[in-house]
């Protein structure tokens, strides 16, 4: 069946889309990360305009974590002063985000640069990942504890000035690393359709040291913020969220999320790791072989953004 | 019927239609639409327009002749098009140089029953703009491009990129002539045809000269639930993006209630 999307301008069958919301919604169950990361590659290679399929992923993933944080509500896992500071970064990434995409966009070159930056950051969280758990697998042969805890470690960052205290993650912090990874992470959500979850949550374990427990509850607490601000503001200057598409994949997604959180119980934390890092390692490589191999026609055709925004 | 038979009444026809003094002649014709409004909905898979009109007040030697002829011509709303080329940079391909033309029809669809070249002389089709090579590609100048010379590898990278996704077309078994006067063209309209203001011009030609040309109005538009999103996303921007925040965050309330685990 197919179905005509009213922004993306084109007709799609709405059963691929939906097995592709499911499928994703599914991974990301199973794995706790929000998807945005494998949503927006897939949407490209069905040959959603990129501009399209990263502000629609932007308003989707406003769905699916805004589900995951109710449940972390219920069992009170979310710092919401941490996530408030997050979230202060965050807008302020997000605001510039959408003024480089717009720029880039007229420019010609937004493809290129969303492609380059998927390469860029899935290649690098692929391969740390697959280091990561294959050393803690190696760990578990040999007889020792799959998790290696630091408690009480310092870095760098606990000596920066602006100190504050965050009750629920027992953290005395400085503000300035808070609102940094804030904007980081707003400024990839506008410019690459995804959450953030996948940098975000490594960083506030590993650079943060916040406590496990309260990093998946803060981190969606902020990313919903970001995320509505994010499709917001790309309605308001490119208009290029189209609600019928992501109606379908939020659907989807959703559905395929329940699924997938149950047979993630079933495996091991470090296993599940090594498959993520296979997973995300994949896209990246189909990215960038996009990115070298030579295209089938050298010229393309953009209409005149100036002209149309101004019909 | 034998072909005698059928001049002699296309003789008798023309014969009849002429007017009582042939010394001024001034040939018109009628254009008629089977479609002023086109709709797009969800299921839209094309539709085929339809032009027809008669010729009036011919010269019935010319009409015997063979001596007339008529082009048929669908533009869609004009736009800038920014034509950009590709080039390996450090092992990647990168859009690098490119080209902007302005007032360019975002569609184009011709009709005749003979090859556009046999119609009239090169230089009256260019002039006119007849044909998908003859569709006028003028360079918009920004700074960057005053003294570039245009490349016409980019205009007509943008003519074939059109025409292979059925935007550009020159149909030359398109038109028909029912009778001696009376024309019919069927000319199709993609599922991706751009909304907008069309312009439908016929094109009468006597002996290869440009003659009488009339034009209708017609409109492509999105219809029902498209429509109406679209609108909104384009002239309420701000609402449309908050709307849309609400229904993600209904969608994920909805799913935490069923799927709720605890």
């Amino acid at each position: 069946m197919s179905i005509y999307l009213p922004i993306a301008e084109l007709s799609v069958n709405v059963f691929v889309l939906f097995a592709m919301g499911a499928g994703v919604g599914f991974l990301s169950g199973m794995f706790g990360v929000g998807g945005g990361f494998l949503m927006t590659p897939l949407l490209i290679f069905y040959s959603i305009p990129p501009a399209v399929a990263v502000a629609t992923e932007a308003n989707q993933i406003v769905a699916s974590s805004f589900s995951g944080a109710l449940a972390h509500f219920r069992k009170g896992t979310v710092d919401i002063k941490l996530g408030t500071i997050l979230l202060v970064g965050g807008i302020l990434g997000s605001s510039l985000g959408i003024a480089i995409f717009s720029a880039l966009r007229s420019a010609g070159q937004l493809d290129l640069i969303i492609s380059i930056l998927y390469v860029v950051f899935l290649g690098s969280i692929g391969t740390l990942m697959i280091i990561e758990s294959v050393n803690a697998m190696r760990r578990v042969r040999a007889g020792a504890r799959a998790e290696v805890r630091r408690p009480g470690q310092h870095n760098w960052i606990h000596g920066l000035p602006f100190k504050m205290r965050f009750r629920k993650s027992k953290l005395y912090l400085s503000a300035i690393p808070v609102l940094v990874l804030g904007m980081l992470v707003g400024l990839l959500a506008s410019i690459m359709g995804v959450g953030g979850g996948f940098i975000m949550v490594p960083a506030m374990i590993y650079l943060l040291r916040v406590p496990t427990n309260v990093v998946i509850g803060t981190s969606l607490f902020q990313i919903i913020f970001v995320t509505a601000f994010t499709t917001v503001m790309q309605s308001t200057a490119n208009q290029t969220v189209d609600v019928v598409l992501a109606l379908i994949l939020m659907v989807g997604g959703v559905i395929g999320a329940q699924f997938g959180a149950a047979a993630g119980h079933r495996m091991r934390g470090e296993q599940l790791r090594a498959l993520l890092g296979l997973l995300v390692l994949g896209v990246c490589l189909r990215m960038g072989f996009d990115l070298v191999v030579a295209p089938e026609d050298l010229f393309s055709l953009s209409t005149s953004l100036s002209e149309t925004a101004h019909r | 019927m034998s072909r005698p038979w059928q001049l002699l009444l296309i003789f008798v026809l023309a014969a009849m239609m002429m007017p009582a003094s042939t010394a001024a002649r001034a040939e018109s014709m009628q254009i008629g639409l089977s479609a002023d409004e086109v709709p797009i909905t969800s299921d839209f898979q094309g539709t085929n327009l339809i032009v027809f009109g008669t010729l009036e007040e011919t010269d019935p030697t010319a009409l015997l002749a063979g001596g007339y002829r008529v082009v048929v011509v669908v533009r869609g709303p004009s736009e800038d098009v920014v034509v950009r080329k590709k080039e390996r940079i450090l092992g990647v391909w990168v859009n690098s140089q490119s080209r902007r033309f302005g007032s360019i029809p975002s569609f184009y669809s011709l009709a005749t029953n003979v090859e556009v070249a046999n119609v009239a002389p090169a230089q009256v089709l260019k002039d006119l703009g007849l044909g998908v090579d003859n569709i006028p590609m003028n360079l918009v100048s920004r700074a960057q491009h005053t003294f570039v010379v245009p490349a016409p590898e980019f205009s007509q990278s943008l003519r074939r990129i059109r025409a292979n996704k059925a935007l550009y077309a020159d149909n030359t078994q398109a038109l028909e002539f029912l009778s001696p006067t009376f024309y019919r063209a069927t000319l199709p309209l993609p599922s991706s045809a751009p909304v907008g203001q069309y312009e439908v011009t016929a094109y009468l030609f006597k002996n290869g000269q440009m003659i009488y040309e009339r034009s209708a109005a017609m409109v492509v538009r999105k219809a029902g639930f498209e429509r109406w999103i679209f609108t909104l996303a384009h002239e309420r921007s701000f609402l449309y993006g908050v709307m849309a925040v609400i229904l993600a965050i209904m969608t994920g309330w909805l799913a935490s209630i069923i799927f709720r685990r605890d």
